[in-house]
């Protein structure tokens, strides 16, 4: 590592300590861990489209099926399996380019500050001032639903906040010795934003990240209730969506998705705090 | 008056009812009967008041120049027509006592009832009717045209007596007379004003059994009792009160719990219909939308490829298990459909079965053999081809029909992705640019070929931007010839004959892969009966409803 100040290295020993410490990020992890599991070996446990129609329609859970079968006859668990690699997939994508959109700007905003920090800040708050959810419906509206306008609809509206994390990071670090000493050896911007700052901020931005994957989930689950979906791919807020009708006919139609839902945000936070622990220990002991 | 004190209202009214019954002396029987005796006054009172969802919330309650449905359901009540009709599509009269249509067909006479008046007390003559009909509803009525282009001219030879002349038959004509399709307005308050912002428009003023007495936007439409209506003894109820839920479970509730008392035409989900169904306290019919006829399908490009090639449409038309659709996706409120012509049509003959069927038990092998034969053979790992469906933007059950459909075509080895975008994109997709490969669609038959299905299926109707047209862009010298003998042809026995090869040739070349006839649901408490009593159902006048 080059000339820099403290850092909360994920390599560091007592990372894992930490993490584990948290008792609900080590349950977290593990329901976590089942529901990748699931999505993995969701073609090899059902290897057939889930969409396809198996059995008779309304049959009860735990009958011919695991988990029965909606209005067509189509396979819950198999929509529940693979709809856990669609969910999985869309938040992880959508979580990864809203991070860069978001990093970028606020690190940029935050390094440079001025005119372009007032800029960037301006089309933030413009972001911002409108209503997340609503925005991401219009967009995918707009842009006719599939797995790309889905993904780029949640990366719109959950960006702003990790960009203004990011420039309040860097605004506070900007002005340390170090950085100013990377100035004087005559680095280039670039170098002293990704190599010396971006790594000093990263643990915030990791957990908030984490915390994202869960809210894109939840997102791409309310679009596709709306039938705002990719028609083409099985996702657990398709299910929900389509079993909405039969809430009191069918149960699991709407239940067992509904509770894959929950229990995938809720190990999604139960890490993102148990990272909040391991990497910002100071405000662990706070 | 705010919603919640009016459904108190009806409440009350209910309790009032239920304690007649209670003491003995039933007002719904003596209602029912069509009796009215023993003191017509306590009868009135115990008339009761209607509560009917209607959906989406009308914008207007000009019918004269919409056909929207739910704005028919509302104004019917006041407007009354010259005929009404029977579920089997015959007429009846209603404001016209009787009818003549002359040999050659080109002129119908329509004797107009006396002593009828509108709700302003001014009666009723054939010169209204002329006017409606000549002077507002051929002009700006949206089927208008269509209705009555081909009169030549309207004369009114006495008070009571209308007589139109055709320039050629027009057999058709005769369905088009309903209050909900031609309402007649009194000519002594539009004449000579602008029609389309009257002030009646959003008031009207008809000689229905209803009379308009308020509409508070947004909340509730009320119609009360027309003491005057010409019908001894109806309306039977005091008092029809219209309004909007915009959410579709919340509908189903009120209904079970009796707070409203009918409602249909999409205004209840299907699944939520078949519950409904099994409750004591509800009705539910699948009758009134004789007059409408919908017909579920799948529109082909067939100018474009695959597409262009019969067998590959006869091969979809062969996938689609007709039976399971209409049994699953329209929870029965469906029937599988052979082809253009909707089976209501049984009764005047133009129907026929007699054509090729694709409901047959080796459906999918006649189907994989077709694709062969077309040139389009599996290849590795079982696919044949890739093909767009796009799916009608009209609802839940629109989705899983295309869901389904998309399943059905894997199992040939057609991959189907699924399109599904807003009304208007969709509209200007399959109407405009014709920029689709297949489509889901609906499509209302109506109360004639002429008005439903000649727009769907002649080379004159392939008109880009117009909607509900022919966009599978079909076209045939000999169905149009039959369409055009069919149109002005006055023998019920040769129309038949014309339809009966129209549907020969279509069931054969499958422009259009017909898969449901959709049968609304309409669901009615048990409270009140005989609403649903012609050919339009819930946009008739209710004029027999009985507590």
């Amino acid at each position: 590592m080059s000339a820099s100040a403290p850092t909360n290295s994920l390599s560091s020993p007592t990372f894992r300590n930490l993490f584990f410490r948290n008792k609900g990020a080590s349950v977290g992890l593990v329901i976590f861990l089942a529901i990748v599991f699931l999505a993995v070996t969701a073609p090899i446990l059902f290897p057939f489209d889930p969409f396809s129609n198996v059995g008779d329609p309304f049959e009860k859970p735990f009958s011919a099926f695991l988990l029965g079968t909606d209005q067509l006859g189509r396979d819950v668990a198999a929509g529940l399996a693979h709809g856990a690699s669609t969910s999985l997939l869309l938040a992880l994508l959508a979580t990864l380019v809203s991070l860069f959109v978001g990093t970028m700007i606020g690190c940029l905003s935050g390094y440079y500050g001025g005119w372009v920090d007032q800029l960037l800040m301006r089309i933030t708050e413009f972001f911002q001032t409108i209503p997340s959810f609503v925005f991401a419906i219009v967009l995918v509206a707009i842009m006719q639903p599939s797995i790309e306008s889905i993904v780029i609809a949640i990366a719109v509206v959950t960006w702003p906040p990790i960009a203004r994390l990011v420039r309040g990071e860097m605004l506070a670090i900007r002005r340390r010795e170090f950085v100013e000493a990377c100035i004087c050896l005559g680095m280039r911007d670039a170098q002293i934003i990704f190599r010396e700052i971006l790594p000093n901020i990263l643990s915030p931005i990791i957990v908030t990240g984490s915390l994202m994957v869960a809210t894109a989930i939840l997102i791409e689950s309310a679009l596709a209730f709306l039938g705002l979906g990719d028609p083409n791919i099985m996702s657990w807020g398709f299910m929900i969506g389509a079993g909405r009708s039969f809430l009191r006919d069918a149960w699991w139609l709407c239940a067992i998705p509904g509770l894959a839902i929950l229990l995938t945000v809720l190990s999604i936070n139960l890490i993102g705090e148990g990272l909040n622990d391991a990497l910002n220990p100071r405000l662990r002991k706070m | 008056m705010s919603t919640k004190e009016n459904r108190t209202e009806t409440a009350r009214l209910d309790e009032r009812r239920s304690f007649l019954i209670k003491t003995g002396i039933a007002g719904g029987v003596y209602a029912s009967a069509g009796l009215l005796p023993l003191g017509s006054v306590s009868y009135a009172k115990s008339g009761g008041t209607l509560s009917m969802l209607i959906q989406p919330e009308v914008p207007t309650l000009a019918s004269y120049m919409s056909t929207s449905m739910p704005v028919g359901q509302a104004a019917s009540k006041v407007y009354d027509g010259l005929l009404e009709y029977n579920f089997d599509l015959s007429p009846r009269p209603c404001l016209a006592e009787s009818y003549s249509i002359s040999k050659d067909g080109k002129t119908i006479t329509f004797k107009i009832r006396k002593g009828v008046t509108f709700h302003d007390g001014k009666p009723l003559t054939a010169e209204d009717a002329r006017y409606s009909i000549m002077e507002v509803l051929a002009q700006i009525h949206p089927r208008g045209k269509g209705n009555f282009s081909l009169i030549s001219s309207a004369e009114v030879p006495d008070s009571h007596t209308l007589v139109l002349k055709l320039s050629s038959p027009s057999p058709s004509m005769i369905m088009a007379f309903s209050g909900y399709e031609s309402p007649i307005l009194p000519k002594h308050l539009f004449a000579g004003t602008d029609i389309k912002n009257h002030p009646n428009a959003n008031a009207p003023i008809g000689t229905g059994p209803f009379k308009f007495t308020e509409w508070k936007r947004g909340q509730f439409i009320r119609l009360d009792k027309n003491e005057n209506y010409w019908s001894a003894g109806e309306p039977k109820i005091d008092r029809i009160v219209i309004s909007t839920i915009p959410d579709s479970s919340t509908r189903s509730a009120v209904l079970e719990k009796g707070e409203a008392h009918i409602a249909g035409f999409g205004a209840v989900p299907y699944n939520d219909a078949a519950r409904l169904a099994k409750l004591p306290s509800l009705e539910v019919t699948r009758q009134g939308y004789e007059m409408f006829s919908p017909i579920g399908e799948l529109d082909f490009n067939t100018r474009v490829k695959p597409f262009d090639d019969k067998r590959v449409r006869q091969a979809i038309s062969y996938a689609i298990d007709r039976k399971f659709i209409a049994e699953n996706v329209w929870f029965g409120f469906a029937r599988p459909a052979t082809g253009p012509i909707s089976s209501n049509f049984k009764a005047s003959g133009l129907y026929t079965d007699q054509v090729k069927r694709y409901d047959v038990p080796d459906a999918m092998q006649r189907a994989e053999k077709l694709l062969d034969q077309a040139g389009y053979p599996k290849k590795a790992g079982g696919q044949r081809m890739e093909i767009t469906l796009d799916v009608t933007p009209y609802g839940e059950e629109w989705q899983r029909f295309g869901e389904y459909v998309a399943q059905r075509l894997a199992t040939l080895g057609i991959k189907a992705t699924i399109r599904y975008e807003d009304v208007a994109t969709w509209l200007k997709r399959t109407y405009t640019d014709f920029d689709f490969q297949v489509t889901a669609n609906w499509l209302n038959t109506f109360a004639d070929p002429v008005l439903g299905v000649h727009r769907l299926y002649h080379s004159e109707e392939i008109i880009p931007g117009t909607v509900f047209k022919n966009a599978a862009r079909w076209s045939s010298p000999r169905t149009d010839q039959l369409m055009n003998l069919a149109k002005v042809e006055p023998d019920p026995k040769k129309r038949a004959a014309y339809y009966h090869e129209f549907q020969k040739i279509l069931t054969e070349e499958v422009p259009v892969a017909w898969c449901v006839e959709i049968l609304f649901p309409t669901v009615t408490s048990r409270k009140f009966k005989k609403s649903i009593d012609s050919a339009v159902g819930l946009a008739g006048n209710f004029r027999s409803t009985v507590s």
